[in-house]
């Protein structure tokens, strides 16, 4: 199989999944916070 | 316990030791031990990269800091993620590469043999000492709240998780932790939905959630930047990626479940299903905490959470403390059922908050009377009782027969870290000492006998070493500080490994060795210095001081 022919890597958009995954937690439990304290 | 309780407990328990039994297949290699046979799906890898990291006491202690403290440690595991990223991009690609057994070899293949004996040394000895811990935490828990014997469970749950640890190898831990971790995490749903149906019917979730934040329990994320308060979301992602990256990338105990898998797909699967899912889980347990917080606001709770130590004060000095305490939860439970229906209806009177924070003050204030009372019996006395919290609703409210599987519950997470543990001291005695160090030729025969040897010893060590235990009172900062003293400089020293190329042998050896000597020194010194610390510290010493001792080789070299 030729370099062109190779799948594309598929980690770096998983990790980025992962990564926007942690910040919408954060953000879900700031409002969390923010509604009942 | 009744007699179904008593059923489902040892069936459970004996029945995932049955599987793990007879899951045993014969290990030809000492690498088919160690690594597992590297045939395990990333399903199996997550959860027991999962189980590994959730002992006993994670079930016991998290319930009860959410009741005393609220959410705010879920912010401890921030930085979990963003390690597991960097552990799966950087970490596994070289330990695939190099076909390393355990995560010190890479140590001897990067630098040299000295460098390596010292990062195994180092993970012997704290991971040593942590797995006499890990078993006697919540064997004392369990062992006060059920009346049962403290050195027949710490010996019965040593004995099952030597027999199926010698036995099986690195395959079968993993195997275990799966169903393990899936009984744990089927119990402790149970017990959530049993606190919710336990609050007042005039109290919804909502309602609960309402009363919750009113006592401060809800505050999950705090961007303050005041260095006094202890989790806020700086801590977590940078103290809790530092920490993650330590404890997954250089642990044995954890870098032997994900290299069991069957490539380093699966591997990383495994660790991101972590990387998404512990968060929600710890937050789910914390939560656990704080409804029952609320429940004990309507259910009059003991006076002290730990019931063994009740009896320890006489009841002449008891009877007015605690008549009291009954006194004032009565009066506040009025109120907050008023606050409740207030809310309802638009605002809740401000005088019944008032009443309900001056009656919340005198319920603490007879807690404290109780507790001085206690030390006054018994000087040596815990005054700590949160880690006694959940169990103490597990026995009071919970059907007979959920009762034995929460405790078998206890049981799981505690076997299923120290199989970990046990598995990885044997791994790195075998690889990194006895066959490096003492007996290069044997057999791969001799070797796989060689390593259920080393399991056996280090599981006798660890019963040893928590029948003989008495510093109860601090023992879950004991295995923090245990770990803090060490991981620094050897987190320094697979730092080094993977981003200063130019950093040789040597050099590294003396900076983790200097390393670890001075944060020795530290906290054997008069100097008051967090224990978090150290890891920073270690790790940035080991780093610094190899980079000047390269350097110095460089300059000398003709």
């Amino acid at each position: 199989m030729s370099k062109d022919q190779q799948p594309p890597n598929p980690w770096p958009k998983i990790y980025g999944a992962v990564l926007i995954w942690l910040i919408i937690l954060i953000v879900l439990m700031r409002v969390f916070t923010e509604v009942y304290s | 316990m009744s007699s179904l309780d008593w059923i489902v407990l040892l069936s459970t328990v004996l029945g995932v030791v049955g599987y793990g039994l007879w899951t045993a297949h014969r290990a030809h290699s000492a690498s088919d031990y160690i690594r597992g046979g590297s045939d395990l799906k990333w399903g199996t890898i997550g959860l027991s990269v999962m189980a590994t990291q959730a002992s006993a006491i994670t079930f016991l202690s998290t319930p009860g800091q959410g009741y005393e403290q609220g959410l705010a440690f879920v912010q401890n595991y921030l930085g979990l993620p963003i390690a597991l990223i960097i552990i799966s991009a950087v970490f596994i690609p070289i330990y695939y590469r190099l076909k390393i057994v355990t995560a010190y070899e890479f140590l001897g293949q990067r630098f040299d043999q000295k460098t390596r004996l010292l990062g195994a040394g180092l993970f012997l000895l704290q991971r040593g000492l942590a797995a006499g811990i890990t078993i006697y935490a919540p064997a004392i828990i369990v062992s006060s709240i059920l009346a049962w014997p403290l050195g027949p469970t710490i010996g019965l749950t040593g004995f099952l998780v030597i027999l199926y640890t010698v036995t099986g190898g690195t395959r079968t831990v993993s195997l275990t932790q799966k169903y393990q971790m899936l009984i744990i995490l089927a119990g402790m749903t149970i017990a959530f939905g049993y606190v919710v149906a336990g609050l007042p019917e005039s109290v919804s979730f909502q309602d609960a959630l309402y009363l919750a934040g009113m006592h401060d329990r809800l505050e999950a994320i705090s961007f303050s930047i005041d260095p006094g308060e202890r989790y806020t979301i700086w801590t977590g992602l940078i103290g809790g990626t530092f920490l993650a990256l330590s404890y997954f990338g250089t642990d044995q105990s954890q870098v032997q479940r994900y290299l069991a898998g069957s490539s380093p797909t699966s591997s990383r699967m495994g660790l991101m299903f972590n990387a998404v899912l512990k968060i929600p889980m710890q937050f789910a347990i914390l939560l656990l905490g704080v409804l029952l917080f609320v429940f004990y606001l309507f259910q009059p709770p003991p006076i002290f959470f730990n019931q063994a130590a009740i009896t320890q004060v006489s009841p002449e000095i008891r009877a007015p403390i605690e008549a009291r305490f009954s006194e004032a939860f009565e009066a506040r439970t009025a109120a907050l059922k008023a606050a409740v229906a207030g809310r309802v209806e638009g605002k809740p009177d401000a005088e019944v908050l008032d009443e309900i924070s001056r009656l919340g003050e005198e319920i603490a204030a007879q807690r404290d009377a109780f507790k001085a009372a206690l030390l006054q019996a018994n000087p040596a006395a815990d005054t700590q009782d949160s880690d006694y919290i959940f169990l103490t609703f597990v026995l009071g409210n919970l059907p007979s027969g959920l009762i034995g599987l929460l405790i078998a519950v206890i049981f799981f997470a505690a076997m299923s870290s120290t199989a970990s543990e046990l598995n990885a001291l044997a791994s790195t005695t075998m690889i990194d000492g006895y066959r490096t160090l003492v007996h290069q030729n044997g057999s791969e025969r001799h070797y796989v006998w060689a390593a259920r040897f080393f399991t056996l010893c280090w599981g006798l060590i660890a019963i040893g070493f928590a029948m003989t235990l008495t510093l109860f009172e601090n023992l879950i900062e004991a295995v923090n500080i245990i770990g803090s003293l060490f991981y620094g400089a050897i987190l320094g020293l697979f730092l080094i490994a993977f981003f200063l190329k130019r950093i040789q042998g040597t050099a590294a050896f003396v900076g983790g060795m200097c390393a670890e000597i001075i944060v020795l020194g530290l906290y054997f010194s008069p100097l008051e210095i967090g224990y978090l610390w150290f890891n920073l510290v270690g790790c940035a010493l080991a780093v610094l001081i190899a980079l000047i001792v390269q350097t110095t080789l460089n300059l000398n070299r003709p």
